[in-house]
């Protein structure tokens, strides 16, 4: 079959059915998925209906069908993506809605929007003492004391990801910062 | 069927590229220059020139040549912006008979889009001479953080230039897609995109042949022009504290200063230290005209221009906590635009980022590539209906919060600034008052809960409403936006079913 056949067919089914498809059918995904296949769920749904891909046809009926469905691509990935949102949209599936409604968007906005960068990626006092002490000295250039702070911040949350990911980068520079300082000439080393 | 192009319509330079066989190719003038300064000059005649030959005419006529056009595009006279402009261009600017800010040159007034389209229209007639043929279809790039009047003027420009505008693109986006092509990547990018004018950062995933915008922010007020204002002010200050000179107080001075300060940036790419001279602006005690001289070095000039660097991280921030995303997780760093060869922005972007930026593309060229790019896609000639798998998708957001004005002059976010588009969201509102039977629904742009701080696009009225206690008539409000940037409002009443619509051309023809 011409591929843009079986595209525009694609297009035309999904725009009859649009008002009953949830976020999962809208991006044929099972509804127990693991999150990881998210996102290529959506893409791959992007990579064949997406407006822009049928830029080039002079057809304006299929084009503006193509826009209904992507907007609820979009709203549909926005919701699943993030596994918080997909819970809450789970509940209310269960219940019998298609759609997030707006009480369960704004919730998982607020959550999204305490999820803080960097300086906010602490979660306990203690924690966070030792965090903010670790960026300091790799801001300064201190390898070895930042790598000695995160270990001290990881104690208080062992499970912080952002922790872990820099305790690797730190232990990576510190060595390198070593190796470095050991390959100085004019120092002698102790044997 | 004619070849689309994609054209960079820079503060400071311009550049057009094609999609020729198989790549996104940069096309030169007759001399091999493959940038023009985007600066119109006219002559006597009112005849106008633009590039390289208009540029040389800004040393002698700065009255009747218009340099960086784009930082008053979309602009109202009254606007703080435009005020601050007017000190720094040696051409006059008026206020036109709707408010927008205009320049008049020998006698003639003219639009802002009508002097961009001269810029267009000499792009547009290199790549008709490189090509051999017309060339009447591309895709425009703007900052990402340009607003939608900005978006809508250089619309017009590319129409009065004789253009079909395909699309309006990000300038970053457009880098990414460049940088990205055939490489089959998979991981973050951010785009640092620091020009002339203006600042952006970009986050995109890349997987392979899908671009997807993960936050973008941006500075409409920051870039190489601002640079050099602010060297230009360490210089006068030095001379006017001077005590056996007087530095003349007048327009000339100051445009003198910001020369010196950017062939001082220039210079300073190559030697650790330099001099300046600044002649014709300042008298000896005994009325002598002198020269002023003095010195500039690195370390000097890194301090001055310092905290417009470090606005621009601030920006970054803002993006990447948009993306969700920490500088830890961002794969590649991309730079972009002409600010970035000056190594002291390198040096930060690298320490801020904590990773080497990518340096193997050119970051003037770049952002041109990527809308030739696009503009194959959009309208390139494999046969109709036919999209080369290959051929990179963009997931676009909407840079900036759309919503309608509230009472007591606040503004309700229906759309989300780094929405992905297309897209569509519903809010419900009350009138305001008491059997109250209509409502006007006026649409903003921008991010200040305040609606005098927001651009203002359009308005309409819903009437026919039942006249009731306010909190039991409700109006449903919908805002659409489709892939190429168009914008419905429609607002509903659920009882009637009455509906009224609003259709909002976002940077669309």
């Amino acid at each position: 079959m011409d591929p843009m056949l079986k595209t525009r067919v694609e297009l035309e089914t999904l725009h009859e059915l649009l008002e009953e498809l949830d976020y999962y059918a809208i991006l044929q995904l099972a509804p127990d998925a693991p999150q990881q296949e998210v996102e290529p769920a959506f893409k791959a749904v992007s990579r064949r209906l997406h407006p822009d891909r049928l830029a080039r046809l002079p057809d304006e009926d299929l084009k503006a069908k193509a826009n209904d469905i992507f907007r609820l691509a979009n709203e549909a990935y926005r919701a699943l993506k993030d596994p918080d949102t997909r819970a809450r949209y789970d509940q209310e599936r269960a219940a019998g809605k298609l759609r997030l409604t707006a009480e369960g968007r704004s919730e998982a906005a607020k959550d999204a929007s305490t999820q803080g960068s960097l300086e906010a990626a602490a979660k306990t006092p203690q924690g966070e003492k030792y965090w903010k002490m670790a960026m300091k000295c790799w801001g300064e250039g201190d390898f070895k004391g930042a790598l000695m702070q995160i270990r001290f911040a990881c104690q208080f949350e062992p499970e912080n990801a952002v922790f872990k990911e820099w305790l690797e980068k730190a232990a990576k520079a510190s060595d390198e910062a070593a190796a470095k300082k050991d390959a100085n000439p004019y120092k002698l080393r102790i044997v | 069927m004619t070849i689309p192009v994609g054209i960079d319509l820079g503060t400071s330079y311009s550049c057009v590229a094609a999609y020729i066989d198989g790549r996104p190719t940069v096309l030169a003038d007759d001399e091999g220059k493959r940038t023009q300064p985007s600066v119109v000059a006219f002559g006597y005649d009112g005849v106008p020139v633009v590039g390289w030959r208009a540029q040389r005419q800004l040393m002698y006529a700065p009255e009747s040549t218009v340099n960086s056009p784009k930082r008053l595009m979309g602009r109202r006279f009254r606007s703080a912006e435009v005020k601050r402009l007017a000190m720094n261009v040696g051409y006059e600017l008026v206020e036109s008979a709707t408010g927008e800010v205009q320049i008049r040159v020998r006698g003639r007034e003219y639009s802002v889009p009508e002097i961009s389209a001269f810029i267009l229209d000499h792009m547009r007639k290199i790549a008709e001479k490189r090509l051999g043929q017309k060339v009447d279809q591309a895709v425009v790039t703007v900052p990402a953080y340009f607003n939608d009047h900005q978006r809508q003027a250089t619309r017009e420009a590319a129409r009065l230039a004789g253009l079909e505008c395909l699309r309006i693109i990000n300038e970053p986006t457009a880098a990414a897609l460049a940088y990205g092509l055939g490489q089959g990547l998979k991981q973050n990018v951010a785009v640092y995109d620091l020009g002339g004018g203006t600042f952006d950062i970009s986050v995109l995933k890349l997987e392979q042949d899908v671009y997807e915008v993960v936050g973008t922010a941006g500075d409409t007020f920051l870039g190489g022009d601002d640079f050099d204002a602010a060297v230009a002010r360490h210089f006068l200050k030095g001379f006017q504290r001077r005590s056996k000179v007087s530095v003349k107080d007048n327009r000339v001075t100051w445009l003198r200063m910001m020369e010196a300060a950017e062939q001082a940036k220039i210079a300073l790419g190559e030697s650790n230290e330099v001099e300046v001279s600044v002649p014709g602006v300042a008298r000896s005690v005994d009325g002598r005209e002198v020269v002023l001289g003095t010195r500039i070095d690195r370390l000097t000039y890194a301090q001055v221009v310092m905290p417009l660097v470090q606005r621009t991280f601030q920006v970054c921030d803002e993006s990447l906590k948009l993306a969700g995303l920490s500088t830890s997780q961002i794969d590649s760093v991309l730079l972009v635009g002409g600010m970035v060869q000056l190594f002291l922005v390198q040096e930060a972007v690298e320490h801020y980022f904590q990773r080497p930026v990518s340096l193997d593309h050119n970051p003037n060229e770049v952002v041109a590539q990527g809308a030739a790019l696009q503009a194959h896609n959009l309208a390139g000639t494999t046969p109709a209906g036919q999209t080369a798998p290959s051929m990179p998708l963009l997931l676009d957001v909407t840079p900036r919060s759309l919503g309608v004005g509230t009472v007591g002059g606040f503004v309700e976010t229906i759309i989300p600034r780094n929405s992905p588009i297309p897209t569509e969201q519903t809010k419900i509102f009350h009138p305001a008052f008491d059997q109250q039977t209509e409502v006007r629904i006026t649409v903003f742009q921008g991010e200040s809960r305040k609606m005098d701080q927001n651009e203002k696009l359009g308005e309409f009225l819903l009437d026919g409403l039942r006249s009731a206690a306010r909190g039991e008539v409700r109006v449903e409000i919908t805002f659409q936006i489709d892939a190429d940037g168009i914008v419905h409002v429609t607002a509903r009443d659920p009882e009637t079913k009455n509906e009224r619509a609003l259709r909002i051309v976002l940077d669309k023809k």
